[in-house]
């Protein structure tokens, strides 16, 4: 009775994972040059995105990516990150998105999940880890051990009603704000 | 402009097809490369507010069309609106440096760029600018009571005839008549401004001054004065009219208002020299209740002995400037002042130079300054002397002012937003007259702070 149990829990775990895995979290909008996932596959504009992929653009290549919740990434050249975590529902705009970027550059216009709830978008660097509260900003990590960020907008007198927004960044002991379009800042290991 | 307008507004249009209904995300996930599509999504997005939905769409039209510069454009004005100077510099060199980018579409960047500085002009016309000053200083004089170089005063004896006579007995050691005394000044000022557009301002001052003396009471005073300046620039040519009005009550002596108006322009001929030239007129009138005379009769009537000190002052000067680097100027300046006193022999025409060199130093900025005058005046005071009167003053100072900062930088720690200032001034005065009375060699020393509350931080 136990093993029919346990054999029913087990089964329907890889069926609930194997029903995540095959939902797509977001599209490339464009796909400039070499652009790739973790199984080596060739993405293109339109290609989908799924939970746990890694996006790969070669040297000379961009990309961007749109998610669900309308956040946007702007992907360069030399790039690598993976969507740890991808949580959305477009009833609520509750959520959880969590990125890790390993190398290169990304610029983030933040979505439904950040403006429903800050707290809930999380971008890994190699040296540190970032939250952002409504805004746009660039993240540049050339190498293992140093990633900067720089707060793009919206500026303080914008004439659009956006909100400035602000940059929490941590290198896992301390904790620093940029809220100046055009300041940035940098981590270190 | 109107043709930026125009383009951007024939693109948008020329590029729609006609939708319907509003366009979804959903439908842009699915065609993320489509250019009327996503173009009728990004104009819709920005309609109802979703301006970071314009941005990632026009950012991706602009990747998969990089030869289109009408969606560039369009991009750059979304971006000047949501004034990120990082996003527009970026997007404004990139589009520059573009081979591709005609003189047409640079000349469509600048206009975009000049829309936006004039849309920040108005909003900079709602700004106002606020700040109040507070000053002390002590003035060490040698020659407060302005004794002759000589030690005598010039008399006309009974015969008619111009000599010389020591001062009286006793005359130099009491209150009225001193070599060395401190002169102590306290006062504040509050400065309100307000910016009219990028290229004009109103400001008016109110202040007031407390003067005091260490020993000599005559002099002291306190000093109310309000004054009314407008500020335009045309291009390289700067104007600044104004008016003031100063109350000097004197505790013993005469009272006087003064009133007056001038211009203090500036033109700029290059960066290296500009010209500033000044027009200014000045009323004074005085009240004196200290000399009242009593009739046969025994009464008292009042009389008004201060009016006789009344006078009108017609005032131009010429500077030029020149600017050796940033941080030494050379200045030289051509003066005529014309003096109308209620007494005819108070009355005279002054002309006369100044040179000055000013230099920022470390410690602040260093002023060496030189200035000649002649003053012929209309008419003999033969109380004093029967010979036309005509004196020649040179005044050379020293100064160096600055933030105290700069000299003392343990300071920072207190004085952290750099507001408080301090001077140091050395002038003398050598004036030299046909009539030995008015040849007086004095020299002064100054040392003051000021603070300064900026309302608007």
């Amino acid at each position: 009775m136990i093993k029919k149990f346990l054999i029913a829990i087990f089964s329907l775990v890889i069926s609930a994972t194997s029903s995540l895995g095959n939902e797509f979290i977001g599209v490339i909008g464009v796909a400039i040059g070499e652009i790739n996932n973790q199984k080596n596959e060739k993405l293109l504009s339109g290609s989908k995105i799924f939970y746990g992929d890694t996006i790969i653009v070669k040297s000379k290549s961009n990309a961007q990516i749109l998610f669900l919740d309308e956040t946007v990434l702007t992907v360069g050249e030399d790039t690598e990150l993976t969507i740890d975590d991808f949580i959305y529902d477009p009833k609520t705009n509750d959520g959880n998105f969590v990125t890790n970027i390993k190398s290169g550059t990304v610029k983030f216009i933040t979505g439904k999940i950040s403006k429903k709830n800050p707290d809930n978008l999380e971008v890994k660097m190699p040296a540190g880890t970032l939250g952002a509260r409504g805004t746009e900003f660039l993240i540049q990590s050339n190498s293992e051990q140093e990633s900067k960020v720089l707060l793009l907008g919206p500026g303080p007198n914008n004439t659009l009603g956006m909100i400035p927004g602000n940059i929490q960044l941590s290198d896992g002991l301390n904790v620093t704000s940029i809220t100046n379009p055009g300041f940035q800042a940098m981590v270190k290991n | 402009m109107k043709q930026l307008v125009f383009i951007i507004f024939f693109f948008i249009i020329t590029q729609s097809k006609v939708y319907s209904s509003s366009i979804t995300y959903s439908e842009i996930l699915d065609n993320p490369t489509d250019l009327e599509l996503n173009l009728n999504y990004a104009k819709q997005q920005e309609k109802t507010g979703n301006v970071k939905s314009t941005i990632a769409t026009l950012e991706r039209l602009s990747m998969l069309y990089p030869k289109n510069t009408d969606i560039k454009l369009y991009l750059l004005s979304i971006l000047l609106k949501m004034d990120s100077k990082v996003k527009v510099d970026f997007m404004v060199k990139t589009m520059l440096d573009d081979p591709n980018t005609t003189s047409e579409t640079k000349n469509l960047i600048a206009e975009l760029l000049l829309n936006k500085n004039t849309d920040t002009d108005k909003e900079e016309t709602k700004k106002w600018i606020a700040y109040m000053d507070f000053n002390i200083s002590q003035t060490e004089e040698d020659n407060i009571s302005s004794l002759t170089k000589s030690g005598k005063k010039a008399v006309v004896d009974e015969s008619g005839n111009d000599a010389e006579v020591n001062y009286g007995q006793g005359e130099k050691d009491d209150e009225l008549i001193l070599d060395y005394d401190k002169t102590y000044v306290r006062g504040t000022s509050l400065t309100l401004g307000r910016i009219l557009n990028q290229s004009s301002s109103l400001f008016m001052n109110l202040g007031t001054n407390i003067n005091t003396n260490n020993k000599k009471k005559k002099g002291e005073s306190d000093i109310h004065s309000g004054s009314i300046s407008y500020f335009k620039a045309f291009k390289n040519h700067y104007f600044s009219p104004y008016v003031y009005y100063n109350n000097l009550n004197y505790r013993q002596s005469m009272d006087y208002q003064s009133r007056g108006l001038g211009i203090n322009n500036t033109y700029l001929i290059n960066n290296k020299f500009n010209i500033n030239y000044a027009l200014s007129f000045s009323d004074s009138r005085y009240h004196s209740r200290s000399s009242p005379f009593i009739q046969e009769t025994g009464e008292r009537p009042f009389v008004d002995a201060g009016d006789l000190n009344n006078n009108e002052v017609y005032s131009s000067s010429i500077r030029l400037n020149y600017n050796l680097s940033n941080k030494t100027q050379l200045s030289t300046r051509l003066i005529y002042n014309e003096t109308q006193h209620a007494k005819n022999f108070d009355s005279y025409e002054s002309s006369g130079a100044n040179v000055s060199v000013s230099k920022i130093l470390p410690l602040g900025t260093f002023t060496a300054s030189a200035t000649h005058l002649t003053n012929v005046y209309n008419a003999k005071k033969l109380a004093i002397s029967t010979r036309d009167r005509e004196d020649t003053s040179l005044v050379t100072s020293l100064s160096l002012r600055g933030d105290v900062n700069q000299i003392f930088p343990i300071l920072r720690n207190i004085n952290k937003d750099s507001s408080l200032y301090y001077t140091l001034n050395y002038r003398e005065s050598n004036v030299n007259s046909t009539i030995s009375s008015y040849e007086v060699l004095r020299s002064y020393k100054t040392i003051g702070l000021s603070k300064r509350i900026n309302f608007n931080d």
